[in-house]
């Protein structure tokens, strides 16, 4: 017997319904097709969270939150956009709406061990690369990391993310650029890193001179 | 040099260029001119380069399973919540009928359900895991009892061929009957089943005196003798023999039948409607709507003091594809 799981996935794994057959059987009622979408796209939207919120307990929190908006609300999906698109729409404004709720108290916590991204390589490398890059990315402007995690991270294209964030494209890639310019001097430390051993020291980040001698005041 | 610095979006863009002398890149000419010979500028193309390089290069993460596990129980109490939202103040909820008088029930909903809410019974017309033996009882029903008998969680279930045929209409009352007058300790444990037990006119077998419809009854052994049959009842009509709406008459099952007979299937049938193994409270092979059909109680894992009923038609296939032919709500406080 199929699972009521596998049965959605279709035979072999081979995806039997796309995400909107998916969505619109949730909101006829089918009690499975919603959890078969966030089992899809949960470890990307995962990644944004984590990536833009940098704390594992905060993103859990983001993604159940946004996810069960999403359920509640799918009948206002319009379907002008990929269902992907829509749910890290939903995932991204949940996550900046935490980080505009604590940036009074700008205070970066960093992902517990226990949420660390999974490595198969150089584990302590990797850990302390990721580390390193959401300390860097703690210190941008919410907006600005939005747009460096779901294009430069999860390389997403620049349109599909200006959808994300509902902004125009040339926004998206303003806002890559400076944020790019902010990160080089705080990540130039992990360039000069041998690559086969430990990524940085995280206690150095921000410390290394930046190469950007010019960089403007950042508007956005 | 006199040209001024291209702001950090057009430096970025030359970043991402490769060639920075393709021209189909969209880079004006000056600017290349101008980064070429900028020290600055080319660090700093330089720099953003790195910077994507190092950002690409982060490993994939994965959500960890207690996360997974967390969001998916939250996911599934919202399908809870909706779904006894939607049935709040409905006592029924009869599935539309399709044209095939098949309904296709998406009985997997009930895979998320907590199993802490376990309050409520089920009433499923496919069953099958856990049961006692075979005794004939008042109304002409039988007690039947599969052989894989204690194995289900929660111990046994009780499994009758009655010889109804039900219709959508009454099939509510009988089952509340069925259920008060042959499980045991049911009229203490679902009070609320009396009202729609006791009124009820006529049995499925036709008569006033059974005890099917004379609920309460402590329990099955409780029950009334009544006239053993081969032909058993159908509303209105004699016993084990119904008007099929198809046009054949149907003889009542006198034993567990069907593709829901075994405790294997009845078994999977179950797993496949809610999720994991429940035991039924009573399950009854008999006839719906015209049709041979399995007819299933089980506790309901999520909605507290209601008895849910199912019934499932032969030619229906709940394991494969989740077909079931009715389900009800019974209040059981």
């Amino acid at each position: 017997m199929r699972s009521a799981a596998a049965k959605l996935r279709g035979v072999d794994g081979a995806a039997e319904f796309d995400d909107a057959a998916l969505l619109r059987r949730h909101i006829e009622g089918d009690p499975q097709a919603f959890t078969e979408i966030f089992r899809r796209h949960r470890d990307h939207l995962w990644a944004v969270a984590l990536r833009t919120l940098c704390d594992a307990d905060e993103a859990a929190d983001a993604v159940q939150d946004a996810l069960i908006s999403a359920m509640r609300h799918a009948d206002s999906f319009r379907g002008d956009a990929l269902v992907s698109t829509w749910l890290h729409r939903i995932v991204v404004n949940a996550c900046l709406d935490r980080l505009r709720r604590r940036a009074s108290r700008p205070t970066v916590a960093l992902p517990d061990d226990d949420h660390a991204p999974a490595v198969v390589r150089d584990e302590v490398a990797e850990r302390e690369l990721a580390t390193d890059v959401h300390a860097a990315l703690a210190t941008l402007p919410i907006e600005q990391r939005a747009a460096i995690v779901l294009v430069d991270i999860e390389g997403y294209p620049v349109d599909d993310v200006a959808a994300m964030l509902d902004v125009p494209s040339g926004t998206v890639k303003s806002r890559c650029a400076r944020g790019r310019a902010k990160l080089a001097p705080l990540l130039a430390h992990l360039n000069s890193a041998p690559k086969d051993g430990p990524a940085g020291n995280p206690g150095t980040v921000g410390s290394v001179e930046s190469p950007m001698t010019h960089q403007r005041e950042d508007l956005r | 040099m006199n040209t001024p610095h291209p702001e950090p979006e057009t430096l970025a863009e030359l970043a991402d260029t490769p060639d920075q002398t393709d021209v189909s890149a969209g880079i004006p000419a000056a600017v290349s001119d101008h980064v070429a010979s900028c020290q600055q500028c080319s660090r700093e193309v330089a720099a953003m380069r790195r910077v994507r390089k190092t950002l690409q290069s982060l490993p994939p993460v994965a959500m960890p399973d207690d996360v997974t596990a967390r969001i998916e129980s939250a996911l599934g109490a919202e399908i809870d919540t909706a779904r006894i939202e939607r049935q709040a103040g409905v006592a029924v909820s009869v599935l539309p009928a399709r044209p095939d008088h098949q309904q296709r029930f998406s009985g997997r909903r009930f895979a998320h359900f907590p199993a802490a809410a376990a309050i409520a019974l089920l009433v499923v017309v496919i069953v099958g895991t856990g049961i006692a033996a075979i005794v004939t009882t008042g109304g002409g029903e039988k007690k039947a009892s599969t052989n894989a008998s204690a194995a289900m969680a929660g111990g046994n279930a009780v499994v009758l061929t009655s010889g109804h045929d039900y219709d959508k209409t009454t099939i509510r009352n009988q089952v509340a009957a069925l259920v008060l007058n042959h499980v045991p300790d049911s009229a203490q444990l679902y009070k609320g089943l009396a009202p729609l037990a006791g009124g009820r006119a006529t049995s499925a077998g036709g008569s006033s005196a059974s005890p099917e419809f004379n609920a309460p009854a402590a329990s099955a052994s409780a029950a009334a003798p009544a006239a053993p049959t081969a032909g058993n009842a159908s509303a209105g009509a004699p016993n084990g023999t119904a008007a099929s709406r198809f046009g054949a008459s149907v003889t009542a099952p006198t034993a567990p039948s069907g593709p829901l007979a075994t405790n294997a299937a009845l078994q999977a049938c179950i797993v496949a409607l809610v999720g994991r193994s429940v035991t039924p409270v009573l399950v009854d092979y008999a006839i719906y709507e015209g049709q041979p059909a399995t007819i299933i109680v089980l506790t309901d894992p999520t909605i507290p003091n209601t008895l849910d009923l199912y019934v499932e038609w032969y030619t229906a296939d709940c394991v494969k594809d989740g077909d079931v032919s009715f389900f009800a709500t019974l209040p059981v406080s």
